[in-house]
C-alpha cells in the first residue's frame, strides 16, 4: 500500500510554491472517525500530504539529488477533518531551501474550508540515493504534474475500525491525569515502509504522531469521562524527529500533563528508543463543543 | 550585550531543544559530547534562537565566525582544518579546555567543538551586526 499522498500537482514555481490535491478515498488505509462521526483521513496524514508536496518541489529543484526528511515543525494546527469524498487542496510555500535544509509553510483546505496548517517545518535535505531511486522519483513527479484531478464514483464507506498501525501494544504505566507510558513494536511488514523509504525504511513521523494522538485521546477519555469524547487535538507544537526509527524497533512513549486551563489541556509527549529521545512534541487538546477553531 | 545577559534564555531553549534538565547546562558544555545533541538539534536550536532573539543566523555562520579572518583556502585543505585553521579555532573556542581540543580536525567535525558559550557568542555577534546596520 502506497505512502504517497499527493494525487496531482496543479501549480508549481520550482523551489518556491507548489499546489496540489488529494482525494480522500473510501478505501484509504489511514482512516479514522472524524468530528462529524464520518470516516475521515487521519489528520497527520493530511500533514504528510502537505510535507510530500513541498518535498516534490525541492526534489525537483535539486534535480532529484536531494530529498527532505522530517525534522522540526514549529506548529501544526488542526482546524477540521477531511472526510471520505473530500478533495483536499494542498498548498506549500517554501520559505528557503538549499542542499542542507528546507523551511516551509503549508495549508490544506476543502472547498475553501481550512483543514490543517503547518507553520515552519524545517527538514534536513539528504542525498536522494540513500532513500529512493532518483529516476523513479523524477518519473513520478512528471506523472503527478500531468495527472487528472482524481475522482471516484462510489464514496460509500462504513465507519472504520481504529487503524491498527497506530495502536500501542502495551501500557507500562497508566495514571489518568498524571502520565501514561506505553510501548509499541514497529513491525517490518507495516504497509508504509514500502514507500517510506524504498532504500531505507523508516517510521514516518506522521504515523508516530497519529499513534501519539490516539494514545493521548484514549488517556484523556478515561481521565475526563464527562468531556473526554469531545476533546480533540487542536495544535501540535515544537515537534521534532531527532533520529530515524527503523523497522523492528520498540518505541516507548511517555505522555505527561503539562498544563490545564479553561477548555484546553496541554500534553508533553516524548518518544524514546533504548532510553534515547527520538521524538518530542507538545499537544493542545480542546473541547470541540465549546471552541471553534 | 555580553554572554551573561543572553545565557539564561539560551539555557532555557537548550533544555527544550535537547530534552535535558537545566542542571546539565553550563557555558562550557559541548553540545554533542556533553549534552547529547543530534544534527537536527542544531537546525532546531538556530531556529529557536532566531525567534527568541529576533536575529538571523545564516547557515554556516558559526563556522565562519570561528574561522576569523582566515580565507576558506587558508582554513581548509582536502576536508581537513589546516594548522592555521586549528589556531583560529583555539582562539575562538576559548571556553574549551586544551585537553578537549583535538590535534587535527575534519571540517565536518567542527560542530563537535560547539559549546553553550559558542551559541551565546553567535547571538551577541548577530545582535551587534543588526544594531550596526540599524544605525
Amino acid at each position: 500500500m502506497s505512502y504517497l499522498f499527493v494525487d496531482q500537482i496543479q501549480e508549481h514555481t520550482t523551489g518556491q510554491r507548489i499546489c496540489g490535491c488529494k482525494l480522500v478515498r473510501p478505501d484509504e488505509l489511514y482512516l479514522t472517525i472524524g468530528r462529524a462521526n464520518h470516516p475521515a483521513l487521519l489528520p497527520a496524514v493530511v500533514g504528510e500530504a502537505l510535507g510530500q508536496l513541498g518535498a516534490w518541489s525541492v526534489m525537483h529543484a535539486s534535480q532529484f539529488q536531494y530529498r527532505p526528511v522530517a525534522g522540526v515543525v514549529d506548529q501544526v494546527t488542526i482546524y477540521d477533518d477531511a472526510y471520505v469524498g473530500d478533495l483536499i487542496t494542498l498548498t506549500t510555500e517554501i520559505v528557503t531551501w538549499d542542499e542542507q535544509a528546507i523551511d516551509y509553510h503549508s495549508v490544506a483546505t476543502v472547498d475553501g474550508r481550512k483543514i490543517l496548517a503547518i507553520d515552519h517545518a524545517i527538514g534536513p535535505m539528504l542525498p536522494m540515493t540513500e532513500f529512493n531511486d532518483p529516476q523513479r522519483m523524477q518519473q513520478l513527479f512528471i506523472e503527478l504534474s500531468n495527472a487528472q484531478t482524481p475522482w471516484v464514483e462510489d464514496m460509500q464507506t462504513s465507519l472504520p475500525s481504529p487503524c491498527a498501525l497506530i495502536r500501542y501494544d502495551q501500557m507500562v504505566d497508566w495514571q489518568p491525569g498524571v502520565q501514561v507510558i506505553a510501548t509499541k513494536y514497529i513491525p517490518a511488514k507495516a504497509a508504509y515502509f514500502a514507500e517510506h523509504f524504498p532504500r531505507k525504511p523508516v517510521l514516518p513521523l506522521t504515523m508516530l504522531l497519529s499513534a501519539n494522538l490516539a494514545l493521548a485521546q484514549q488517556w484523556l477519555m478515561e481521565w475526563q469521562p464527562s468531556i473526554g469524547s469531545s476533546l480533540v487535538p487542536y495544535q501540535l507544537r515544537k515537534i521534532k524527529m531527532r533520529n530515524f526509527i527503523a523497522p523492528e524497533t520498540t518505541v516507548t512513549t511517555v505522555i505527561k500533563l503539562k498544563a490545564q486551563h479553561n477548555d484546553q489541556i496541554v500534553l508533553q509527549i516524548v518518544n524514546q528508543v533504548d532510553t534515547r529521545t527520538v521524538c518530542g512534541l507538545e499537544v493542545i487538546f480542546h473541547d470541540a463543543n465549546t471552541q471553534s477553531a | 550585550m555580553n554572554v551573561e545577559s543572553v545565557y539564561p534564555k539560551v539555557k532555557q531553549i537548550l533544555v527544550d531543544v535537547l530534552f535535558i534538565e537545566e542542571e546539565q547546562v553550563a557555558l562550557d558544555k559541548r553540545l554533542i559530547a556533553d549534552l547529547g545533541a543530534e544534527s537536527i538539534d542544531f537546525l532546531d536550536l538556530v531556529f529557536q534562537l532566531e525567534k527568541e532573539f529576533d536575529i538571523k543566523i545564516p547557515r554556516g555562520q558559526l563556522e565562519k565566525n570561528a574561522r576569523g579572518s582566515l580565507s576558506e583556502q587558508e582554513f581548509e585543505e582536502n576536508g581537513m582544518v589546516t594548522e592555521r585553521g586549528m589556531q583560529a579555532l583555539r582562539e575562538y573556542f576559548t571556553e574549551l579546555p586544551a585537553d578537549q581540543f583535538p590535534n587535527t580536525l575534519k571540517i565536518s567535525e567542527i560542530p563537535s567543538l560547539f559549546t553553550v558559550e559558542t551559541f551565546c557568542k553567535v547571538i551577541i555577534d548577530a545582535q551587534q551586526k543588526a544594531a550596526s546596520q540599524a544605525v
